[in-house]
């Protein structure tokens, strides 16, 4: 069984009078253990199919089907609960919570958990060396480079032991060197933990990386492989 | 953890956060301080009612209130008093003998009402001795002579019972209350001369002084100079048990002075035991039982145990005496409470409008949390719990603030004599003000502080709440 099934998924945004149909009757499979990325040129629906999946937005129309679970049949709380438990998240920007340490931010998803004290802590620092940031533990994310916080967000988002990872542009505000830097991070936690990642991108650097390629161009998938 | 981030948030702006604390801290201070001085003043007047006139209860025959005749005594008075004695609640029990008289000096007469208590002050519930004017003053048990008296300060002044002579002295005295030089220069002349009566010395002072400024300081110039006429004897005449003319020359041998003019300008204290042979009273009778309790909350209740045991006698709890004694003693907390809830209600727009700044600046960070997994409940504990952290913060210092500021004063009093003498001790209160604060006042307020903290969350939090992660994700700030 696929961990994320897509089924005839639209969007349609209504601001005012103008309708936008950002996703127009997406299909879609993602096995276990992916790396699959997303691409397709700006306004093309990436996001807010990513969104979607990830349970942030409601689709107007279709199903997403997460792990044999029906996300868009859950009530706002139970949502909330579901990403809790089972979706980790990376953005491009304001992961972190600036007034907590490095350790403290991947702590924090498993306080949300329930976790108790010790779990939280030896995970947490388990997480850290994995991403290379052992010596940035008690570093605020404003004490770090912008590569540095994208590895404590990766490192976040699998605190929680989530099905799969999304990624919307993680390396968009990162040189060349943090992005290969990421990205490597990413494909060996897929390689080694067998970790799903879904990410968004138009940087051919991280395209690269892909395993697998969606190309989508007006909300609607146009072309779909597998390339390694 | 949500407590802690909510305490690391408050301080990422610290200077917006720095303002609203010592904006909360300074207006908590004065109120506590405001408060403070009113229940001070309170506290002083009623302590001072209760030991010196009313105490918490008391018993008569009930027709003596109708009547005040010496006829209508309490029948078997003493054994009353020794079974209230043995009362759990009872800390003292006294009788009296209340009497009305005729009270005059070679300079004038008034009517008064005359006290005969126990001369023992261990005994008695009357506590005037503590309230004597100076030390040349002396109480009851002080002097072997029987016909003795204790008069107020007010009757002493309309009895003319009051020398007034400035010195040197008395003159530095004023310049350090801020009497003005050019008026101080003005008294010179009357240095070393001795005025007998109130009449002349005001006269002396009209000469000298403006009308403006006779208003203004002639009492304070005539406090600072005089001298009670103590060891003269002034006439007092009342009806006997018979319905006889009796009179008597009494000798004053103290002044008291409650702050009270209604009090101070018609009680006398005398010897009970003098009183009762001059009136032809049997030994041991009294017409009036003055009970102090040990707690004033509880006297209604006492009350009621009294009525029951003691069904045909007129009992009357110090509420029923003074009934603004109710209002200080438990609609006052009311009245405070409704006052701290105007000052929290004003500054809490300032705590919303902060926490408002606060939520609104955050809009991603927030997106984020609620985005990853952080329920609803939980985001709306933090804002709560940063709301309530930052409000108590300011709440506590400024509690202990004005905590300080209320020991500081409470202990030095203020002095309002230079504005306001006459006026308050007319109506009962002294002019100089002992602030105090209770526990109950700071915890009252704390709980106050705490609610309008919760409270000024609500707005913010509820705005936090309602945002999208997927569109707060994308907001610009
Ligand atoms: N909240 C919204 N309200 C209205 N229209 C929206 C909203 N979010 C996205 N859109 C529109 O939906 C379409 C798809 O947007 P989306 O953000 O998914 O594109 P994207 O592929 O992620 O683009 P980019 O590469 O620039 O991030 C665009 O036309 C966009 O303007
Ligand atoms: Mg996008």
């Amino acid at each position: 069984m696929a961990v994320i099934e897509v089924k005839k998924l639209h969007k349609i945004y209504k601001t005012g009078e103008v309708e936008v149909h950002a996703v127009r009757g997406i299909d879609l499979q993602i096995e276990q253990g992916e790396f699959t990325a997303i691409v397709g040129p700006s306004g093309s629906g990436k996001t807010t199919l990513l969104n979607l999946i990830g349970g942030l937005d409601e689709p107007t129309e279709g199903r997403v089907i997460i792990d044999g679970t029906d996300i868009t049949q859950l009530k706002d709380n139970q949502l909330i609960d579901f990403r809790l438990w089972n979706i980790g998240f990376v953005f491009q920007a304001y992961n972190l919570i600036p007034v907590l340490t490095a350790k403290e931010n991947i702590e924090f998803i498993m306080h949300l958990q329930g976790k108790n004290k010790e779990e939280r802590e030896r995970r947490a620092l388990e997480l850290l060396q994995e991403v290379g940031l052992a010596d940035r533990a008690n570093s605020r994310p404003s004490q770090l480079s912008g590569g540095q916080q994208q590895r404590i967000a990766v490192a976040r988002a699998l605190a929680s032991k989530p099905k799969f990872v999304l990624a919307d542009e993680p390396t968009a505000n990162l040189d060349s060197v943090a992005t290969t830097n990421l990205l490597e991070l990413m494909e060996q936690l897929n390689r080694e933990e067998n970790m799903t990642f879904v990410f968004a991108t138009h940087d051919s650097r991280v395209i690269e990386k892909a395993h697998r390629i969606i190309r989508i161009e007006d909300g609607q998938v146009v072309n779909d492989e597998k390339v390694k | 953890m949500i407590l802690s981030i909510a305490w690391k948030n408050i301080w990422r702006n610290k200077v917006r956060s720095l303002i609203l604390i010592g904006t909360i801290a300074f207006a908590l201070a004065g109120t506590i301080f405001i408060i403070g001085m009113m229940d001070g003043w309170m506290k002083d007047r009623n302590i001072k009612v209760i030991e010196t006139e009313l105490a918490h209860i008391q018993i008569h025959n009930p027709d003596f209130v109708s009547n005040l005749s010496l006829r209508d005594t309490i029948s078997s008075g003493q054994k009353i008093i020794s079974q209230i004695m043995k009362m759990d609640f009872t800390m003292a029990v006294n009788g009296r003998i209340k009497v009305m008289a005729m009270v005059s000096s070679s300079y004038s007469s008034q009517g008064a009402l005359v006290i005969g208590i126990d001369p023992d002050r261990k005994h008695e519930v009357t506590k005037v001795y503590k309230y004597l004017s100076d030390s040349t003053s002396k109480w009851l048990d002080q002097v072997k002579r029987q016909n003795v008296v204790i008069i107020g300060r007010k009757m002493a002044k309309d009895l003319q019972m009051v020398n007034y002579m400035i010195t040197d002295a008395s003159l530095s005295t004023l310049a350090d209350m801020g009497l003005p030089l050019s008026i101080i220069s003005k008294l010179d002349s009357l240095q070393g001369k001795k005025f007998h009566t109130t009449t002349r010395f005001y006269n002396a002072l009209e000469k000298l002084l403006t009308e403006k400024e006779l208003d203004q300081y002639a009492d304070l110039i005539a406090n600072s100079c005089h001298s009670y006429k103590l060891g003269r004897k002034i006439i007092i005449r009342m009806q006997d048990i018979n319905g006889n003319v009796v009179e008597e020359a009494f000798r004053i041998i103290g002044v008291y002075d409650t702050d009270n003019d209604l009090f101070d300008g018609m009680y006398l204290f005398v010897k009970k035991p003098y009183l009762a042979g001059l009136l032809g009273l049997s030994h041991g009778t009294i017409n009036e039982i003055a009970i102090i309790t040990n707690d004033q909350r509880k006297v209604e209740e006492y009350k009621a145990t009294l009525k029951q045991k003691f069904p045909g006698l007129l009992i009357e709890s110090i509420f029923d005496m003074d009934p603004t004694m109710r209002i200080m003693t438990s609609l006052i907390w009311i009245y405070y409470a409704i006052f701290e809830a105007f000052i929290l209600f004003a500054l809490s727009f300032g705590i919303v409008n902060t926490m408002l700044m606060a939520v609104m600046e955050r809009t991603k960070e927030l997106g984020m949390l609620m985005a990853i997994g952080m329920n609803r409940r939980r985001v709306f504990s933090m804002i709560m719990n940063e709301s309530v952290l930052l409000t108590l913060t300011g709440g506590i210092i400024g509690i202990i603030l004005g905590y300080l500021l209320v020991l500081y004063t409470g202990h030095a009093g203020i002095n309002l004599s230079k504005y306001a003498q006459q006026g308050m001790e007319a109506m009962g209160y002294s002019a100089v003000i002992y602030p105090h604060a209770s526990p109950l006042l700071l915890a009252e307020t704390t709980v106050l502080v705490v609610i309008t903290g919760m409270l000024a969350a609500v707005y913010p939090a509820i705005k936090a709440l309602k945002l999208k992660p997927a569109q707060a994700l994308h907001t610009d700030v």
